[in-house]
């Protein structure tokens, strides 16, 4: 039972040359639950202080030999976890402000009140939890700004991470292009987390999920009373993004008005709330990305010119899986391992067979689809093998089914509409079948300007089943 | 057998052996004895501190064992103090054989107060309880309330109860139904 008991117990050094008073004290800190070491002079805890780690010593100031002050130095520079306080019979300010110098924690008078001695260790305790939490905290904090680890080793994702470095640091304006699934969130993370607005935050808009009225509101922000149900003054996205950084994604899809509007805070970094006549300060970095052809939305007047210049000050395109195959055998393990830890599982192997498959695919939605490809594999998957049967692209190679004669963009439409009215419109459900996110869905509907069928029945002209 | 030998340690009144006698076995689950010879306490004294050494006391007392099963708890109205510590309400050898527990700072007239009748015996059990506890191997306690807790202050003595945690009372090995319903 003498065994302390609780977490505020500490292991404490005593040392003392008065065999009396270390062995008082040491009795009374043993009966408050404490693991105490009693030691003679300077040399003797010095010795026990590099065969343990002790979280506080009691050191007498005046020893024959090392003095306290000393051995206070000596434990700072080897020992500097612990926390030391001297032990005077003569206090005075001279001693004090040494023992301070030295790096002691505190120094107490011989003989104590037991109330301060107790009081002593509740504080010490106290400050030795928070300097365990600051640092826990610290590491949080760094694993959290830690840039993410981009998988790939191939040239063409090589060239992707080396332009991230370079452009994270600064402040420059990014537009990350590449085909829906690729990973352009990854890359914009990536560049916030290089960059030194890391510790503030990074402020996602997804731009074509949402109708133009509500994007307004989102990324402007608005004053109370604004427009119907604005009950409450609302910051928007660009105040949100302050000091740090705003991502854009599907900027393509932004209507004709909201891209003005979007233009003038990007080039003024102020912006006026919906309903408001004031307009507030904001300093965000820009990162945008679209799975579109911007400049040829340009071209065609889709886009504004001013714009597309203002976010295109520094590009960057992430290739397509398609065109880095040498990538997605590392992807694929990388997810597996990522998924064994999630559910609590042994990494899976992939058989030789199902690897080749993987290989040979099209992914047409990029890392996205293998993603989910792999996590489908491992939920139906047996014995932690993953095999051939076990992959959701059992026998499709899209490639090689392209139906003939017809355009890919023509079959893309077909399938998007087959789904979607297989699901009844669902498009939560129909962007899981796809495998892509719901404002891909959106974007596809408008762009083929598909609709749904009113009256039941066969779909749209053009559309076979 | 496990038995408690309660000693007077200087002057003192033979009530408050008694009251210890009748409360004692029920708290610490171990029957008790009253030793009828007091403890001379002058060779403990310090003259220019005006106290008593409570480890030469206990050093003493534990002198008294006669049989292996028993511990020996020292009674006084004289006031403790360690080497290092400016007083003690009381010392003992952790999961040892002697204790020795002080009334002189438990009085309330010692701090200039009315004299209470109820609160001096109050303290004085929760005290010896305490020292009891330490003989049976309990270290200090975090759980309010517990009599194993440290009472830096006297006021801190009232506020626990002269009952252990539950924690602590199978620590100490008292038998389970031992305790009654006598609280602070």
């Amino acid at each position: 039972m003498s065994e302390s008991k609780d977490s505020t117990a500490s292991s404490i050094l005593v040392v003392d040359d008065e065999q009396i008073v270390r062995e008082s004290l040491g009795a009374w800190l043993r009966e408050d639950g404490h693991k105490t070491r009693l030691c003679a002079d300077g040399r003797q805890a010095l010795a026990a202080a590099r065969d343990e780690e002790f979280e506080l010593a009691l050191v007498d100031l005046k020893m024959p030999g090392m003095d306290g002050l000393e051995v206070a130095r000596r434990l700072r520079d080897f020992s500097p976890r612990t926390t030391v306080v001297v032990m005077t019979a003569f206090a005075s300010v001279d001693t004090a402000v040494l023992a301070l110098k030295e790096g002691a924690y505190d120094y107490i008078t011989k003989p104590f009140d037991p109330e301060v001695l107790s009081h002593l260790l509740r504080r010490a305790r106290e400050e030795r939890e928070l300097r365990r939490q600051n640092t826990g905290l610290r590491k949080k904090l760094a694993a959290a700004t830690q840039p993410p680890r981009i998988q790939g080793s191939s040239p063409a994702l090589q060239r992707v991470v080396e332009l991230i470095e370079n452009v994270a640091p600064g402040q420059t304006s990014v537009l990350i292009t590449g085909e829906s699934g690729v990973g352009k969130e990854l890359v914009a993370r990536a560049i916030h987390a290089g960059s030194p607005r890391a510790l503030m935050p990074l402020v996602i808009v997804n731009c074509g999920a949402l109708p133009e009225g509500t994007l307004e509101s989102e990324l402007f922000g608005h004053e109370r009373g604004a427009f119907t149900g604005a009950q409450y003054r609302h910051k928007g996205k660009f105040e949100l993004a302050d000091g740090g950084t705003l991502f854009l994604d599907e900027i393509g899809e932004v209507s004709h008005r909201m891209q003005v509007e979007m233009l003038r805070v990007l080039e003024e970094k102020r912006v006026v709330r919906m309903g408001g006549h004031t307009s507030v300060q904001a300093d965000f970095r820009v990162v945008a990305a679209t799975n579109r052809d911007l400049k040829r939305a340009v071209k065609e007047g889709h886009f504004r010119e001013d714009l597309y210049y203002r976010l295109n000050v520094f590009h960057i395109d992430v290739p397509p899986l398609r065109d880095r195959v040498g990538d997605i055998e590392e992807l694929a393990l990388h997810f597996a391992a990522r998924l064994a830890r999630q559910m609590n599982r042994a990494v899976p192997s992939i058989q030789e067979d199902a690897m080749q498959r993987l290989m040979e695919y099209d992914w047409p939605g990029n890392v996205r689809e293998l993603a989910n490809a792999i996590e489908r594999a491992m939920v139906v998957s047996r014995d932690n093998l993953i095999r051939l049967e076990d992959l959701p692209i059992d026998g499709v190679i899209r490639r090689q089914h392209a139906p003939g004669g017809r355009s890919l963009a023509a079959v893309e439409r077909d399938h998007i509409h087959t789904v979607l009215d297989e699901t009844d419109w669902n498009i939560s459900e129909a962007a899981r079948i796809l495998e892509v996110d719901r404002g891909t869905v959106y974007n596809k509907i408008r762009a083929f300007g598909l609709e749904r069928e009113r009256t039941g029945g066969t779909a749209g002209s053009g559309r076979s089943r | 057998m496990e038995r408690l030998v309660l000693v007077a340690v200087g002057d003192l009144e033979l009530q408050w052996l008694e009251l210890l006698h009748e409360s004692l076995p029920d708290l610490i689950g171990r029957r008790c004895r009253i030793d009828p010879h007091a403890l001379e306490p002058g060779f403990a004294a310090n003259g220019p501190r005006r106290q008593y050494n409570a480890n030469l006391l206990v050093e003493a007392l534990v002198e008294r064992v006669v049989d292996p099963g028993e511990r020996v708890l020292g009674v006084t109205r004289l006031d403790l103090y360690l080497s290092v510590f400016t007083f003690v309400f009381g010392a003992a050898h952790l999961e040892g054989s002697g204790a020795v527990v002080s009334m002189h700072r438990l009085d309330p007239s010692k701090y200039g107060l009315e004299p209470d009748p109820a609160l001096l015996p109050e303290r004085l059990i929760k005290e010896a309880m305490h020292e009891c506890g330490h003989l049976y191997g309990a270290v200090h306690c975090r759980t309010p309330e517990c009599v194993m807790g440290f009472s830096a202050v006297v006021e801190e003595i009232d506020i626990k109860s002269s009952m252990p945690c539950p924690e602590c009372a199978r620590g100490i090995g008292i038998p389970p139904g031992t305790i009654g319903d006598q609280g602070a």
